[in-house]
């Protein structure tokens, strides 16, 4: 059984060189000596991480890193069907991704460390973040990217982590103090000011800037996980209603002020009334899952590449245009999967702060991923976010590998602790 | 044990993102289950569009197997390609990235086009049945003979149409002025809006008055009621008296003394099939209308226009002997005046008219084969075999002696008919034995005068290129 297990984890592996069998049946041209090299490199890469990990780091879970091979194999057969020049770019971002994560696990004493100085992580967020304002470059309609030489890379990416170490460390520093309400607000129970002040004040900054910088989709997920962790600390209901009423305010600030946030709320609302115009990707998009339907159409048998920028926001759903609902749910079972798997190993934490940093780690990934494929799917207006491991980029993939890493870390200390 | 409180509010942040989930697979499923047929047909959605131009288009062959349309690549772009310009324009259509489709093109575009949305369904497995080129449609038109029509016609407007009497195979139709189907999207809006209407297919579409052509079925109806018998004399001309100062003449204001029902015919008697009519009555006429399946619809394989009738029950007097001559507000397409000729050449049976004979895939192997059918059974043999033989000594000895070419067995009714545009239709319908096959036609010119004048010669010419084939 446990012999059957460890092969079946390994499947994934077989992706990118039959996603190449199938183009090079197309068409005979594609059987480079490059692309060869690198669909070999990748099935062997996606092997032996897995293996690997589990044979040189000591009580590692021994499930994640399958599935987020699973979900980067993914990545790479799409980017080879919509752009070859993609599928190098990306395979060069998962090799990198995953040195970095070998590199955070190796580190992961000291890097944990930082922990204790919730205000330098608070800080250096804010800094990372503000680059963008002093270095920043405009690509695609937003703020968000410092281009260094030949390399663009998006800041905010990075900054979730220290966004999350700020929140696990501080929040759990000041969780008596939080916890212990002893105001009264008409019906809210709140601490005095001075204690949650730096909370409010750095989570604040950090989501006027992305409201600014049109990265409504950071602004978002920002909101989601400073509102998670500070529930998870506290459980006061208090806390959520004030969010929320923030919430409220600052949409309909940005409603009214920004003229691009009124557009993405009105195509949302009315994606017909221009399906042409403003409202032509999210309508494309509709159109891709339905022509796809419940099975596909088949592997390059799809028109994906109708959807502008469809190798990012909408990765999505050219998945759900070629390989149908049975498709999408794969991947979205892969990100279940790896949730439950991270908040297992949150679950078994003693210390505090690495509890709720891994729950951190885990539910942005989850909130990530809900975000734009509610975003793809027009449940919830459009905001342009990655797909973590899947759509194509260098910021989104190194950060995510190195969050992994974090988290890998932890288990592996926890239950090595744990069998002391 | 705060340990556990954080526990414990993880688990219920847990429960939200199962919910968040729950609503985000239901949203999806919805999309692409219930709502992915309705996704998929929508214009906006160019897939299917991309899908069609993808597969190559079928060809449109002539009986002969000759190449009316198909598609080529000429340097990464799909052209239709239709070699014989103007001459198929009305009956194979066109197709065109904006402006759709019509005729065959448009018709028979599920098998041409090669996209099959059941297939669809299948997902992936669509690849092992989807072919590279759509199905070819061979048409029961041949070449030779719609190329004779259009010539004969020369510029005149009008139509022609020549069906085999035995099955109702569509051997030509012709309809003038055309346009070139190559250039069709770059003159759409010229075409569109020109008055000469060349985008009408006046064989099956186009309305007209059938003037005398409708007295065959008037003697059949005549006979038929016993208003009248073969021996019969009546005396005819100059003209027929309705009362109140309303007459209607002879052509020409000829007197042709005591004649039969079939020197009726061959001289195309005004007062004989006034008489006639006003004799077997609204009733009797509206009868013959429906025997002869005017009132029933036809349904096949292209585009047609059901005739308009007169409100039989409202008419006066002078209107149903108008009714006798093919007037009143009779209109009729040149397409269901071919067929009525049919009907007396093959002993009463009316056929269906069709136009596609074979569907082909692209290997050449039949999926799909037409087979004749009879439309109506509108006479009694004998009947319609003595109507026949009076169309025959029309050609022989009457007005349609134009028509006549030796040795051939040709029965006709000529026809010329007043209209509200200017000068009078003329028109020509009958049956024909050109060699081993029998042909039933109908010819109309618009505005152009006598149909024994104009249209009969015609019909002359074509079975001339007919015989000379070979």
């Amino acid at each position: 059984m446990y012999y059957l297990k460890n092969k079946t984890l390994c499947l994934q592996a077989l992706l990118p060189a039959l996603a190449m069998l199938i183009f090079y049946i197309r068409d005979n041209s594609v059987a480079t000596t490059e692309n060869l090299v690198i669909t070999t490199a990748a099935c062997l890469l996606f092997i032996a991480v897995p293996l690997a990990s589990r044979k040189f780091i000591k009580n590692i879970d021994g499930y994640i890193l399958p599935l987020i091979c699973f979900l980067c194999s993914m990545s790479l057969i799409m980017m080879l069907r919509l752009k070859m020049s993609l599928f190098h770019a990306q395979f060069r971002w998962i090799v990198i991704g995953m040195i970095l994560m070998f590199l955070t696990i190796y580190f992961s004493e000291k890097l944990l460390r930082l922990l204790d100085y919730p205000y330098i992580l608070g800080l250096c967020s804010i800094i990372v973040i503000g680059s963008v304002i002093i270095f920043g470059t405009e690509i695609g309609g937003g703020l968000n990217w410092i281009v260094i030489g030949p390399f663009q890379m998006q800041p905010a990416e990075f900054s979730k982590l220290l966004i999350l170490g700020f929140l696990a460390s501080y929040l759990q520093e000041n969780q008596n103090m939080l916890n212990l309400p002893n105001r009264h607000w008409g019906f809210l129970y709140l601490p005095p000011l001075r204690f949650f002040a730096p909370l409010v004040v750095i989570w604040g900054i950090a989501l006027l800037i992305f409201v600014y910088q049109r990265n409504l989709g950071f602004a978002l997920l920002f909101f989601g996980m400073a509102m998670m962790m500070t529930y998870a600390v506290t459980s006061n209901k208090s806390y959520i209603f004030l969010a929320v009423v923030f919430f409220i305010i600052a949409s309909f600030f940005s409603y009214m002020v920004f003229a691009h946030v009124r557009v993405r709320v009105i195509i949302w609302l009315n994606p017909w009334a221009d399906p042409m115009g403003q409202a032509y990707q999210i309508v494309q998009s509709l159109f891709a899952l339905g022509y796809g339907g419940l099975f596909g159409t088949g592997f390059f048998q799809g028109s994906p590449e109708i959807i502008p920028i469809v190798h990012t926001d909408f990765i999505f759903s050219a998945i759900g245009e070629e390989f149908g609902l049975i498709g999408v749910l794969a991947v979205i079972m892969t990100y279940l999967l790896i949730f439950f798997r991270s908040i297992k190993i949150a679950f078994s934490c003693t210390n505090e702060k690495y509890k709720l940093l891994s729950f951190g780690i885990a539910g942005t990934m989850l909130l990530q991923s809900f975000i734009i494929l509610a975003g793809d799917t027009k449940l919830i207006p459009l905001t342009g976010i990655t797909l973590p491991f899947i759509s194509y980029g260098g910021s989104s993939m190194l950060s995510e590998f190195m969050a992994m890493g974090l988290l890998l870390a932890i288990s592996a200390k926890e239950n090595y602790r744990a069998r002391q | 044990m705060r340990d556990n409180d954080i526990n414990r509010n993880m688990l219920r942040i847990v429960r939200v993102f199962i919910v968040m989930f729950v609503v985000l697979i239901g949203n999806l499923s919805y999309i692409q289950v219930i709502k992915g047929d309705s996704y998929t047909n929508n214009p906006l959605n160019p897939r299917i569009a991309n899908k069609e131009n993808s597969t190559l288009r079928g060809d449109i062959l002539d009986r002969n197997n000759k190449k009316i349309a198909y598609s080529q690549k000429e340097e990464n772009k799909v052209k239709r390609v239709y070699p014989y310009s103007m001459l198929f324009a009305n009956s194979a259509g066109y197709v065109g990235k904006n402006i759709g489709s019509a005729g065959v093109e448009q018709t028979e575009n599920s098998s041409l086009s090669g996209v099959n949305m059941l297939l669809h369904q299948l997902g992936p497995l669509e690849q092992l049945f989807a072919a590279e080129k759509g199905n070819t449609v061979k048409l029961t038109l041949d070449e030779n003979i719609q190329k004779a029509a259009w010539d004969a016609m020369g510029n005149k407007r009008g139509a022609v149409v020549i069906l085999n009497t035995k099955t109702g195979a569509v051997l030509a139709m012709v309809s003038r002025p055309a346009f070139d189907p190559n250039g069709v999207e770059e003159n759409w809006q010229a075409l569109r809006t020109d008055p000469q209407s060349p985008l009408l297919n006046r064989a099956a579409q186009g309305l007209y008055p059938p003037g005398s052509a409708i007295k065959p079925m008037i003697a059949d109806a005549a006979l038929e009621q016993g208003v009248i018998n073969t021996t019969e004399k009546i005396n005819c001309g100059p003209y027929y008296d309705l009362g109140n100062g309303q007459k209607i003449y002879e052509a020409d204001k000829a007197v042709y003394g005591n004649i039969n029902l079939e020197e009726g015919i061959i001289h195309s008697s005004n007062v004989m099939f006034a008489g006639l009519a006003v004799q077997m009555g609204d009733k009797g006429l509206e009868n013959a209308f429906k025997r002869f399946g005017f009132y029933d619809e036809l349904k096949t394989d292209f585009t047609q226009q059901n005739a308009h009738l007169s409100d039989f029950a409202k008419l006066s007097r002078g209107e149903t002997a108008q009714v006798g001559i093919g007037q009143a507000d009779l209109l009729i397409s040149p397409l269901r005046m071919a067929m009525l000729a049919s009907a007396f050449g093959n002993q009463g049976k009316m056929m269906k008219p069709y136009m596609v004979d074979e569907i082909l895939s692209p290997g050449g192997t039949t999926l799909q084969k037409n087979s004749p059918a009879v439309f109506k059974e509108v006479t009694t043999q004998d009947r319609a075999n003595t109507i026949n033989s009076y169309m025959e000594n029309e050609v022989l000895k009457g007005t349609g002696r134009n028509a006549a070419v030796k040795g051939i067995t040709i029965a006709g009714k000529t026809g010329t008919a007043e209209n509200s545009f200017g000068a009078d239709h003329a028109w020509f319908i009958g049956t024909a034995q050109v060699k081993d096959e029998k042909i039933s036609f109908a010819i109309i010119l618009e505005n152009s005068g006598f149909g024994g004048a104009e249209a009969a010669p015609v019909i002359k010419y074509v079975i001339n290129t007919m015989l000379r084939e070979d």
